[in-house]
């Protein structure tokens, strides 16, 4: 990554944009607040080596019920898998709650016991490829 | 129109089982867990606002939302949350201030959405337990109470339901279930057989009917049993355990559990081993049958609902805070439950344990008893619950009469209770009256004046029917079988007196004007 | 380019007030533009001119009868994961492809009724798992800015539809959805607003969901004024979502004379990354400065678990779209393949055919995060990690009012360079800047600055605490006001 010097940036820029006519973009007033340089994260940046066993590769197409016909899609699951395992380069102390919502710290409405809706069968049926007798949905036994 | 069956007391005591299964070995002992689905009686879904119907036409009761259709968010019925507490307190549980809902997954045709909506994590209520009377069958003096205690209470939906069209090799789905309200009630396993289950049920059941959480018609799966069932040696770890799904009857608790008791034993003593599986309750061929597709290896993948946020509870004294459902105002509004119903009748009203479960064991019984002491308190506790279970319940199932179709009043029983109190009928003759209730509907005092079946008290009277038995032959000869003293020939030759007044003799009178006379 | 479809919301309603445009005219005039240009840009999926032309008539006698409404005239694009009744609703997808919903998401709903009119369904990245509307089975949207459409930039996702459409000028706005900056960056890209109000102040009611816990709709315009017209239509408690906030919503009305005096303003120093490009620095530096020069305050601050937010997204987002995903089995609606030998085998081949590989990939991921022995260690590490990130913003919010960061790490990246990584990478550079404020649920908004040296633009994020809305508005108009980004929508080739 190149070093980025911002005042040779404004100087050696000259826009064609309109811009330039009315806000002066080539220089900055103040001290600026915004760190030049790269910050880096703080946290480690180990991988961990994430390998799918072959019961693993099963038991997940039997839960998903989507097949991993490839070799390439094993290593893409893989690839998922170790990338988000980064997160374990991220302490979390024992007291530090789950936060399950934002909106955590708001009640849940709750719904009057009142029929409001349904007797809609034909709103409910409509995107189905097959039906029996626009009756029941139907799936192969 | 599908019938209100419920079992009374009579099925109960007489319950034979069709099933003969040897006698248990007794080196095996059997720990039983329920898991119990009851659908909470509401008028919405948990979630939709579609109707909570039985009998709806087919996908009628559905929403968008009950058919999974993208884009549609869950919103939670108040009614099922105050059911679930309350019925949550009837079972002394610790309710959750805070409780969630998770997502199970599975696949399954009538699931639309490819998981249930429960709560696995974070229920509404946790550690409850239940004391319940066992009845046995057998020997009512063998009653005892039992203690099981609730794991956790949750609410959940149900599922849909698919058809299995055999000939044209396809399921038909029918939504009108899915997303209809349940609690489930997971209990510890604590019971030790099948007997104690189906009296766990059936308390279950008075309770759900006191507190009207759930309509418990087993026959529409309105509450749905699933039978934990594993045996061991005493001493030894627990065995490994076999779940039997969706037992439909109280009958059928006690059966299934005990069919698959004696089956694990078998296969232990010819030395197979008990595999982790889900059997199915056939009611017909009264035997379990393993269910071939659940034996993969399942993983739910249990993850937050995210579209619900956690279910805040009120739990102060102040039942009006933020529109919250109130845990207080709901313990507040908790009826009589009944066990309560049973420790008045033993306390305060006199009457044997065993009794004071029969009684409370069946709401019309226990409400008929109430009735009739309200109606006069000075009735005897004992005579009342001795004509309501041994005659009233008995004329009943003789006539094939349900105790909740049965058109006979409070007021006409009391009748009869005031005759035998006030002695001017013969307890022989009860049941007779109340056949002839069942076919008029003349009073009781009209049918005993009719029939003449009015208690003879006169003393003269009593002596002419005392001479004619002693007089003749039969009678002569137990005289001198008395007086040469066999003392207990006093109660034949009073059976015989009673035979010829046709039961209406006052008995008491008889046994003391005997032994006067043969003095 | 027509000068009339170039007009704010508020310029085009008074136009009709005094009858000098009609709205029947007006959404022809649209259409004809669309006609002219969609080809080359893909901005829609579903173009819906008939109906158009119906609502634009209902409009046009209402303002007869003297019985306007406040959007009656004015031309919308949805986001083609937003049910809207009647119209198709793909997601971009095999699997939705002929998905007609009978009913109309409520932030829909809450424009038509009032009197908006919808011109179409925008394109996506499939069910919005993207950041650069480049894997639609519809093909990619291509930047409106691009130098050569024959080797076109892209726009930028997953909302890339709506935002080249607003600054197509092919509606005056258009909703996108947010689930990690799927709004904001392709409204950096395409240099348009793109708004991602707080969590739960629009409903989610009929937004076909990615991340339920993160997803906002996302509002695209022209200008700041024209954004504050949307969301204050459309934001407020909707009985259909539980997850909307129940107090009643009162519409913002932005300052006349808004000053930056008070204001504190905090540059969080994790935002300058690997990858930020220095133009885009250039002009996060610049506009510092100029929020300083106007009084406002700014510092340096530091937002330690910005850089968490990527693996507490990836996690979540991919157990949320393995769930979510499980209800696509042919059976109700959706795609069902030909395959009736048993229940499995249709489920199996309708959600392999239905379900582009990104899909497959994050519903199996998903599952694998899920598994009860993986459960603590992925997705309660995730929440966990994910409340770290959050107490950063409250922290943050405890000592400034606002933050400003960069929205895209850089102008829009060639579709052809772009496309050479794999779904993952891209979407983990994309989102940088912008999905910590989902995993907060802040509210955060994009807005253009200026162009690069490629001509393409370049746009600055403000975020600020939940419900800061006014703040946020009222700021980026008096940036909006000073650099005035909107003259440059003249130099569109368009």
């Amino acid at each position: 990554m190149f070093r980025r010097n911002i005042l040779n940036l404004f100087i050696q820029r000259s826009y064609c944009n309109i811009h330039n006519k009315i806000f002066n973009w080539k220089e900055l007033k103040y001290k600026t607040k915004v760190p030049q340089n790269v910050v880096k994260s703080i946290f480690e940046e180990k991988t961990e080596k994430i390998k799918v066993t072959e019961e693993e590769i099963i038991l997940l197409e039997k839960l998903s019920l989507v097949d991993l016909e490839r070799k390439e899609a094993v290593k893409v699951l893989e690839d998922s898998i170790e990338f988000a395992s980064k997160i374990h380069n991220i302490k979390t102390d024992q007291n530090i709650e789950p936060l399950y919502t934002v909106l955590e710290n708001y009640q849940l409405k709750l719904r009057e016991d009142k029929v409001t809706d349904g007797n809609i069968k034909q709103d409910v049926m409509k995107n189905a490829v097959k039906t029996e007798e626009e009756t029941y949905f139907v799936s192969p036994k | 129109m599908n019938r209100i069956y419920k079992i009374n007391i009579i099925t109960i005591l007489n319950r034979q089982f069709s099933t003969k299964l040897a006698p248990k070995s007794n080196t095996w002992k059997s720990v039983i867990g329920l898991e119990i689905h009851a659908q909470i009686a509401s008028e919405s879904k948990l979630f939709s606002g579609s109707r909570n119907s039985f009998s709806a036409e087919i996908n009628s009761s559905v929403s968008l939302l009950d058919a999974a259709i993208p884009g549609c968010l869950p919103v939670l019925n108040r009614r099922c949350v105050e059911a679930g507490i309350k019925t949550a307190l009837a079972l002394n549980c610790e309710i959750n201030e805070v409780s969630m809902f998770d997502r199970k997954h599975y696949f399954y045709s009538d699931l639309p959405a490819g998981y249930q909506i429960t709560q696995q994590r974070k229920p509404l209520a946790r550690k409850g337990f239940l004391t319940f009377p066992v009845l046995t069958p057998v020997k009512q003096s063998k009653a005892y109470y039992k203690t099981v205690r609730l794991h956790q209470l949750q609410l959940e939906q149900d599922s849909g339901k698919s058809l299995h069209d055999e000939e044209l090799k396809i399921s038909l789905i029918d939504l009108n279930r899915a997303g209809i309200p349940l609690m489930e009630l997971v209990f510890e396993p604590d019971l030790s057989d099948g007997e104690e289950a189906a009296a766990l049920v059936k308390e279950l059941i008075l309770i759900f009917e006191r507190i009207q959480t759930c309509n418990c018609r087993m026959e529409e799966g309105q509450l749905r049993v699933d039978a934990n069932v594993s045996i061991n040696k005493e001493g030894e770890e627990l065995g490994v355990r076999t779940e039997i799904k969706n037992i439909g009857s109280i009958r059928g608790v006690a059966q299934a559990i005990e069919y698959e008791i004696q089956r694990q034993i078998s296969v232990k003593d010819q030395g197979g081993v008990i595999i982790n599986e889900t059997r199915q309750w056939n009611a017909v061929s009264k035997t379990t049958i393993a269910m071939r597709d659940k034996e993969v290896v399942q993983d739910y993948r249990y993850m937050p609902e995210p579209n619900l946020l956690p279910l805040h509870l009120n739990m102060t004294e102040d039942v009006n805070l933020d529109d919250l459902v109130s845990v207080k105002a709901i313990e507040k509004s908790l009826p009589i439950l009944p066990q309560e119903l049973r420790d008045e009748l033993v306390n305060d009203h006199k009457l044997t344990q065993v009794t004071a479960m029969i009684l409370v064991n069946d709401t019309v019984i226990y409400n008929l008893y109430k009735d009739i002491i309200k109606e006069n308190p000075k009735r005897s506790a004992k005579t009342v619950s001795n004509v309501l279970i041994n005659d009233y319940i008995a004329t009943c199932n003789k006539n094939k009469i349900y105790l909740e179709d049965s058109k006979i009043s409070s007021s006409h029983l009391g009748e009869i209770i005031d005759m035998l109190e006030n002695q001017e009928l013969n307890h022989n003759l009860v049941k007779l009256v109340l056949q002839k209730l069942f076919e008029t509907s003349q009073s009781p005092k009209v049918i005993v004046e009719e029939n003449q079946w009015k208690q003879i008290s006169d003393d003269a009277e009593i002596i002419k029917y005392c001479n004619q038995v002693l007089e003749s032959e039969n009678g002569k000869k137990m005289v001198q079988q008395y007086k040469s003293g066999k003392t207990k020939v006093l109660f034949a030759i009073a059976g015989e007196i009673n035979k010829i007044s046709n039961n209406r003799i006052n008995m008491a009178k008889v046994t003391d004007m005997l032994k006067n006379i043969l003095k | 380019m027509s000068r009339i479809s170039n007009l704010s919301i508020k310029q085009l309603s008074r136009k009709f007030d005094e009858k000098l445009l009609c709205p029947k005219e007006h959404t022809l005039e649209v259409f004809k533009n669309i006609k002219r240009n969609n080809n080359d840009i893909n901005a829609f999926i579903t173009l819906s001119e008939e109906f158009a032309l119906k609502k634009a008539e209902e409009s046009a006698n209402r303002i007869a009868l003297g019985k306007k409404l406040k959007l009656d005239g004015i031309l919308v694009a949805c986001k083609d994961n937003f049910c809207t009744k009647g119209i198709r609703t793909t997601c971009g997808s095999i699997m939705l492809k002929n998905f007609v919903p009978t009913y109309n998401a409520t932030v829909y709903d809450k424009l038509e009724k009032a009197g908006a009119i919808l011109v179409g369904k925008t394109n996506l990245d499939q069910y919005g798992m993207g950041s650069g509307t480049v894997d639609s089975i519809f093909g990619p949207t291509k930047n409106v800015w691009s130098e050569n459409l024959n080797n076109p930039r892209i726009c930028g996702g997953s909302s890339g539809g709506s935002a080249s459409a607003v600054a197509a000028n092919f509606c005056s706005t258009a909703l996108g959805s947010d689930t990690g900056g799927s709004t904001r960056n392709p409204a950096s890209y395409s240099g348009v607003i793109g708004f991602k109000p707080t969590y739960g102040l629009l409903s989610r009611h009929g937004l076909i969901p990615l991340v339920n816990s993160m997803d906002v709709p996302g509002i695209l315009t022209k200008t700041v004024d024209d954004c504050v017209d949307i969301f204050n239509t459309i934001a407020g408690p909707d009985d259909l979502d539980s997850t909307t906030i129940k107090k009643s919503f009162n519409p913002i009305e932005l300052s006349e004379n808004f000053n930056l005096k008070n204001v504190k303003i905090g540059i969080p120093k994790e935002y300058n990354c690997e990858g930020l490009t220095s133009e885009v620095l250039e002009a996060w530096t610049k506009m510092a400065d100029f929020l300083e020069e106007n009084g406002a305050r700014v510092e340096e601050i530091s937002m330690p678990y910005t850089t968490a937010s990527i693996f507490v997204y990836s996690i979540l987002n991919q157990c949320e779209v393995a769930s979510n995903m499980a209800r696509y089995d042919g059976i109700e609606y959706g795609h069902r393949a030909d395959d009736e030998s048993s229940t499995e085998n249709l489920y199996s081949k309708t959600r392999a055919e239905g379900f582009n590989g990104v899909v497959k990939n994050r519903i199996l991921a998903g599952n694998y995060f899920l598994l009860r022995k993986n459960y603590e260690k992925y997705f309660l590490k995730a929440l966990k990690v994910r409340r770290l990130v959050s107490d950063d913003f409250k922290k943050a919010f405890s000592k400034i009012d606002l933050l400003l960061t960069p929205t895209t790490l850089s102008d829009a990246p060639l579709l052809s360079d772009f496309t050479k990584n794999n779904n993952r990478d891209q979407c983990a550079v994309q989102d940088f800047c912008t999905c910590p404020a989902n995993m907060a649920g802040v509210p955060a908004l994009s807005i253009p600055i200026k162009l690069s040296s490629n001509n393409l633009p370049i746009s600055l994020q403000l975020m600020g605490p939940n419900f800061s809305e006014k703040l946020i508005f009222n700021t980026a108009k008096f940036i909006e006001n000073r650099v005035d980004f909107y003259l440059n929508y003249n130099k569109l080739k368009l």
